[in-house]
């Protein structure tokens, strides 16, 4: 490649793509951030104690599994369009699951299958806002705060999702109405 | 060092006279000292480059979590932009200086993966690791040939192994571990492009080891349910690699820029050291294949390409064999493919693998002792020694038929000795 006219120009262009891509990210996160629909989906308090670790939590959720007929038609960690409906509580459920993007109005986001349940034919689904992040340092004492938040079931905790678009962002968890931010920083002992 | 014995060699001689020699000495004593010198620069611009980029990273990730969106946002970002800045500026105004395109290369490689990791975190987006790492690499795989960077290459390589990896180790479709294989050619005009210009150079060497080493890691990611079948594949790849490595061009370097030969021989032993116990060989007769099985198997192809291409490279050796002679290891491929086939159907297999393994050890130390090549004549007593230790601790065999064997081995020894000791002695 001798021609430096052609060399700058690709250079240019590669540059471009460089940062439309992280760019794209951005924009289009902040839509769904600002523009999508909120769901609440429950969390399974106990199993989510247990799944704490040195710098994320693996969040479990209650409604993450539907029956399906044919689970020969699934693969382990295929990805997976769910459609989500609210339950009488007004938190989300699957209702449906399908290989491409379901045309209509019902909300749906991309997932995997985890693994198909085979004595009750119901497919686990991977979420794709199970891991969590705590905007902290995240210490020894933090974590065994979150578990004994977590392990509380007098309180009913949830995440707000926001779903557009076939993306679905996790925005914040709640315990008992309130973000688990402010609780763990309510509950930590004073520096 | 071969310069300097040239030189005074002809001065002895006669051929050229002392002063000649001084001059011509002093001549590449120049030449090495400019070249050091920039090989020196630019591995301190890349690692100086590498390890200010890290440090920035530790000190942001200390205050992360009190910052706000939008500082993070601009923090993910600024890397990216001061990359883009220096790798412009290198463009420009530095286009001819190595230190500076490598080391504004390297800096944007590592830039890109974190910007796009870090809005990743910032918006809580799903763990995807073989996107992140795909993403990664075709964004950053124009800094190899428009910036002509070989780090970038480099740690392309090692980026593209772990894709496949991560994609063997946990389907994450659609993605593959078959989609390494275009991801490898991409790279590897690049690669040829510094064996053919700078075959002496750093970059060179460090190319002659990872693209072989990674190469063979990603191999494996083909293996599925006719794993036995990687046993040929493998024996194949380490054979184009020995053969590789005993081309003119590769021969006449210095050994460790020889990668080939050393993998692709020690990769051969350790594989057939392996192959010398029974377990293998028992529990490939015990499994019922049947042509169907081969036909759908990634194995059975890779077995057939890789073969077809040790094949074509055994017939390029042989031609040339007048000028360079083949050694023994290099067809080993062939007959072990035929030793594969006969495991299937009786245990003489190991046999036939111990036999092959002492053959090839006593041929590269009678050809070190020839050569007077110590490495070489190590080398081989090395892989007897190993053999002899893999059978003396073999549990498949009785300590009687133990014994014998390596009596015979023993004497035969002894006696090979003393015939190269008399010839000697005739010699002189």
């Amino acid at each position: 490649m001798n021609n430096p006219k052609l060399m700058l120009v690709l250079f240019a262009v590669m540059l471009l793509v460089q940062l439309y891509v992280p760019v794209s990210m951005v924009v289009s996160s902040e839509k769904v951030l600002s523009e999508g629909a909120e769901y609440k989906f429950k969390i399974d308090n106990n199993e989510t104690a247990g799944n704490i670790y040195n710098d994320f939590i693996r969040l479990s959720f209650e409604n993450n599994s539907i029956a399906v007929e044919d689970r020969d038609a699934w693969k382990k960690f295929e990805p997976v369009y769910v459609s989500i409906s609210k339950d009488n509580e007004g938190f989300a459920l699957i209702s449906d699951v399908s290989k491409s993007r379901p045309s209509g109005n019902a909300a749906s986001f991309k997932a995997r299958v985890n693994y198909i349940n085979e004595k009750s034919d119901k497919m686990i689904i991977t979420l794709p806002f199970e891991m969590y992040y705590p905007e902290t340092n995240f210490s020894e004492e933090e974590r065994e705060l979150y578990r004994k938040i977590m392990s509380d079931t007098t309180h009913i905790v949830y995440a707000t999702v926001k779903v557009l678009n076939g993306k679905a962002l996790l925005e914040d968890i709640y315990v008992g109405g309130v973000s688990l931010k402010e609780t763990v920083k309510s509950e930590s002992p004073a520096p | 060092m071969r310069l300097q014995h040239d030189i005074d060699k002809l001065t002895r001689e006669g051929v050229i006279s002392e002063e000649t020699a001084s001059k011509i000495r002093g001549y590449y004593q120049k030449q090495d000292e400019g070249r050091s010198q920039n090989r020196l620069h630019i591995a301190f611009a890349i690692t100086g480059a590498i390890l200010t980029g890290l440090g920035i990273v530790l000190i942001v990730a200390h205050k992360w979590h009190e910052l706000p969106k939008t500082a993070k946002l601009a923090i993910a970002f600024f890397p990216l932009a001061a990359g883009q800045l220096l790798a412009g500026f290198a463009m420009l105004k530095k286009r001819e200086s190595a230190a500076w395109r490598e080391s504004a290369a390297t800096f944007l490689f590592f830039a890109i993966g974190a910007c796009i990791a870090m809005v990743s975190r910032i918006y809580r987006l799903p763990d995807d690791l073989p996107t992140y790492i795909l993403t990664w690499v075709l964004l950053a795989l124009p800094l190899v040939y428009l910036m002509r960077s070989s780090a970038v290459s480099s740690f392309y390589l090692i980026a593209i192994m772990i894709y496949a990896f991560e994609t063997a180790e946990i389907p994450s479709y659609p993605h593959s571990p078959y989609f390494y294989w275009p991801l490898l050619a991409l790279v590897l005009p690049h690669y040829y492009r510094l064996l053919k210009i700078k075959p002496e150079s750093n970059f060179t060497l460090y190319h002659n080891w990872i693209f072989p080493f990674t190469l063979a890691i990603a191999l494996g990611t083909l293996t599925d349910y006719m794993e036995e079948l990687m046993v040929v594949v493998y024996m194949s790849l380490f054979g184009i690699y020995y053969m590789t490595g005993n081309l003119p061009f590769f021969r006449t370097q210095k050994l460790i820029r020889n990668s080939y030969l050393i993998l692709g021989s020690a990769g051969m032993v350790a594989l057939m050291l392996f192959m010398s116990f029974d377990d293998f060989w028992k529990h490939l007769r015990a499994q019922e294949f049947t042509p169907g099985n081969f036909m759908n198997s990634g194995e059975f192809y890779a077995a057939v390409i890789l073969s077809i291409l040790a094949i074509v490279m055994l017939f390029i050796r042989w031609k040339d064999r007048a000028r360079n002679p083949v050694r023994p290891q290099e067809p080993f491929f062939l007959i072990f493919i035929i030793i594969f086939i006969i495991g299937f159907f009786t245990p003489l297999s190991p046999l036939f693998i111990n036999l092959a393994l002492l053959i090839i050890g006593a041929w590269i130390a009678l050809d070190g002792a020839r050569e007077n090549n110590l490495g070489m004549m190590n080398y081989g007593l090395i892989i007897i020694m190993a053999l002899a230790a893999a059978r003396f601790f073999d549990q498949e065999l009785s300590f009687a038929l133990r014994g014998s064997l390596f009596i015979l081995a023993g004497v035969g020894f002894l006696y090979g000795n003393y015939r190269l000791i008399k010839k000697r002695r005739a010699n002189e």
